[in-house]
């Protein structure tokens, strides 16, 4: 069963502009792809054949993608049977910001480690993951942060011998005192 | 072959290895029970602890992550309508049915017996199967080895998602991918844009732990990160297994599910839940009680356990034999190979010192097989309890899983950014409805694809038609025309049987 609704130029645009980014940077990296250095021997393909090959197919499959959603834009999804084992597996995005708000931390998180060290990076990473993921239970967030800092740490320096950043100072000294408590030299 | 295979066995009650392997199988079944986990993000946030390990234990693990992955997902299905996978949603149909009708223990009684002949049958016939491949394998050269990861590639984006598009799109971001870096036959920067960490190429634990478990995490964070724990209460966690009359009743359906689980595992992208879909389909077509399937028929519950394990050992000997993965999981198998230095294909069966190592990897299949059906028995009770740990907490930890992860690789922080980039690319991925698997797959075979076609294309002077002209590129490029073929052929069924009925109660009064 289909259903059909109100078509506006901006709602063709919204559906074509994931196949419209992919055709800009197509067409970027077929320009890269035009100017690759190397020694040309004659008779022979050169390092540009295979990643233009698979560029081609990339524009001429975004086109077609981009006027196809277009033209479709207003015709809503098909309703299958078993739409509603569907929407258990995948179910509505209702948080996009959240997941923006997530990938900044993550990215800050990334930034201090080489400065904070691992474990007090890591126990105010995991404490605001669980925050976002509709964990709001204020003690066992503390708890739980410290414990996934400290077992992360304990396996992976101890166990499969990863050497985690330490930190600068006066951080680092958090992390040799730890270190040395887990038996890590 | 039979020896072997006992060196094998014996290889796999070493300690160490039947740790792994136990490992492996709780690991396996707690993935495929947590909504949004799945099997291969289990696959891939095992995959960090097995750079220190030797190969054996290391290909182990995974590999009875995989198996335990396509069984327990059924025992949340079947209890509290929770599939833990898309795998498990043909188990709503029948095997939730039968249990709110009454008798959950039995079916997942029928399910631990669909998944223990499945999974045992599919293995044999793979072992029977690996040496005739392998000694046919060897016989490939460059256009046939080409002919080979072109049809792996177009089998997956037909069957990958609802959109072909998409899918191709997929693939080709995948295969742009594996381009980046240094050339191997010039010596070229490709795609560098002069960023250092580009030049040694983009690291395969990357694209699978950015995309496989990191863009799933994301995406689970925008749908609200909620499971249904109202639901999860007070049930009765046994299992009652089927007498031997009663599976002789429905010995049609074993069987036919059983032969269409093992032959699909072996075509590329048709992983576990394509199978299991598939299976319950045709027993949907040509089952006795086809038209009381969805009231809680074992048939139902049977036909996708039994498609969804058996696929597992077919996909694994395309693996080992031709070094083709097939799935998402076998993808990180063979990332898993290739950071050990081991190269699959049919060299290791010619290799007494890697023939062992292979004799392994088959008797571990058959061990993960009754050890998830033992475990699942015994072990039920303590197994489900994994859903009450809250989402947002297994979240955070599997954040944790994937950065270090990703750093322990090389112990390099470029490797993390790394993983932070794909991850988002698999959020997008998620959220425009591109599949991932054809990228991940894309990524892997990439560079075997364009190795073996640049050969061709330098041995054959730039002739292009020597991809259809020796019989086994020709017969795998004819293939690969009817995979791509596929999705239309498809379309224009469903069209045509949309439009009969209109056009029969169009012509009655």
């Amino acid at each position: 069963m289909t259903s059909d609704v109100p078509v506006t130029p901006i709602r063709r645009l919204k559906a074509a502009l994931p196949y419209v980014v992919v055709l800009a940077v197509g067409a970027f990296l077929y320009h890269a792809a035009d100017t690759f250095q190397f020694e040309q021997v004659s008779g022979r393909i050169g390092p540009g054949a295979w990643p233009k090959l698979i560029l081609v197919l990339l524009l001429v499959t975004a086109l077609w993608g981009a006027v196809s959603s277009a033209v479709h834009a207003g015709k809503a999804a098909t309703t299958e049977p078993g739409g509603s084992d569907e929407a258990l597996l995948h179910p509505p995005e209702i948080y996009p910001h959240l997941v923006w708000i997530a990938v900044g931390v993550t990215l800050g998180y990334l930034l201090l480690l080489p400065i904070v060290g691992f474990f007090l990076g890591t126990i105010a990473f995991v404490a605001v993951l669980m925050y976002l993921g509709h964990f709001r239970r204020p003690l066992p967030i503390a708890v739980l942060s410290v414990a996934t800092s400290l077992a992360f740490m304990f396996v992976f320096m101890r166990v499969v011998y990863v050497s985690l950043p330490v930190g600068t100072a006066p951080f680092n000294r958090v992390s040799f005192a730890l270190m040395a408590a887990i038996g890590v030299h | 072959m039979l020896l072997d295979l006992a060196h094998g066995f014996v290889q796999v009650f070493q300690p160490f290895d039947l740790l792994m392997l136990v490992v492996g199988l709780l690991v396996g079944m707690a993935v495929s029970i947590m909504p949004g986990l799945g099997l291969v993000m289990g696959v891939v946030l095992a995959l960090p602890f097995t750079y220190q390990m030797p190969i054996e234990p290391s290909i182990i693990l995974l590999t009875a992550i995989y198996f335990a992955g396509t069984y327990a997902g059924c025992f949340t299905a079947i209890l509290y309508r929770i599939p833990g996978e898309p795998m498990d949603v043909p188990m709503l149909w029948d095997g939730y049915t039968m249990g709110r009708r009454g008798s959950p223990a039995k079916a997942l009684g029928w399910a631990l017996v669909a998944a223990l002949i499945g999974g045992l049958v599919s293995s044999a016939v793979m072992v029977v199967l690996a040496d005739p491949m392998s000694e046919i394998a060897l016989k490939f050269d460059s256009p046939d080895y080409f002919a080979a990861v072109f049809f792996g590639l177009t089998t997956v984006v037909a069957l990958a998602g609802k959109s072909m598009v998409n899918s191709l799109i997929s693939l080709c971001i995948g295969l742009l991918v594996a381009t980046v870096g240094i050339d191997s036959i010039y010596g070229t920067q490709r795609f560098t844009f002069g960023v250092p960490i580009l030049r040694d190429g983009v690291q395969l634990v990357e694209v699978l732990v950015g995309m496989y478990g990191l863009g799933e995490v994301l995406t689970r964070i925008g749908q609200g990160l909620r499971v249904s724990h109202a639901e999860t209460g007070g049930k009765k966690v046994t299992t009652h297994i089927p007498s031997l009359r009663e599976l002789l009743a429905i010995k049609t359906t074993l069987f036919r599910s059983t032969v269409l689980g093992t032959l699909l595992g072996i075509v590329p992208g048709a992983g576990a839940t394509i199978t299991a879909f598939i299976s319950y389909g045709v027993e949907k077509q040509y089952g006795r009680r086809r038209h009381l399937l969805g009231t809680g028929l074992p048939e139902g519950i049977v036909a996708p356990q039994i498609g969804a394990t058996a696929s597992v050992a077919g996909h694994m000997i395309p693996l080992l034999t031709l070094g083709l993965p097939g799935s998402g999981a076998t993808a990180v198998i063979l990332a898993a190979f290739l950071l050990h230095g081991v190269q699959p294909g049919p060299m290791l069966f010619e290799e007494p010192s890697s023939l062992l190592m292979v004799n392994t990897i088959l008797a571990s299949m058959f061990a993960s097989v009754v050890g998830m059906c033992l475990l699942g028995f015994l072990w039920i009770r303590v197994i489900v309890k994994v859903l009450t740990i809250p989402q947002g907490v297994l979240s955070a930890i599997v954040v944790m899983f994937c950065l270090v992860g990703a750093y322990a690789n090389r112990n390099n922080m470029s490797d993390v950014w790394m993983i932070v980039i794909f991850g988002v690319l698999g959020y997008l991925f998620e959220k425009f409805k591109f599949p991932v698997s054809p990228m991940v797959l894309g990524a892997i075979l990439g560079p075997v694809g364009e190795s073996s076609f640049m050969r061709s294309m330098i041995a054959s002077g730039n002739d292009w038609t020597v991809f259809f002209k020796g019989p086994i590129c020709g017969t795998l490029m004819a293939g690969s025309l009817l995979a791509l073929s596929y999705p239309l052929i498809r379309q224009f069924l469903s069209a045509r049987r949309r439009l009969q009925p209109v056009a029969s109660s169009g012509g009655s009064p």
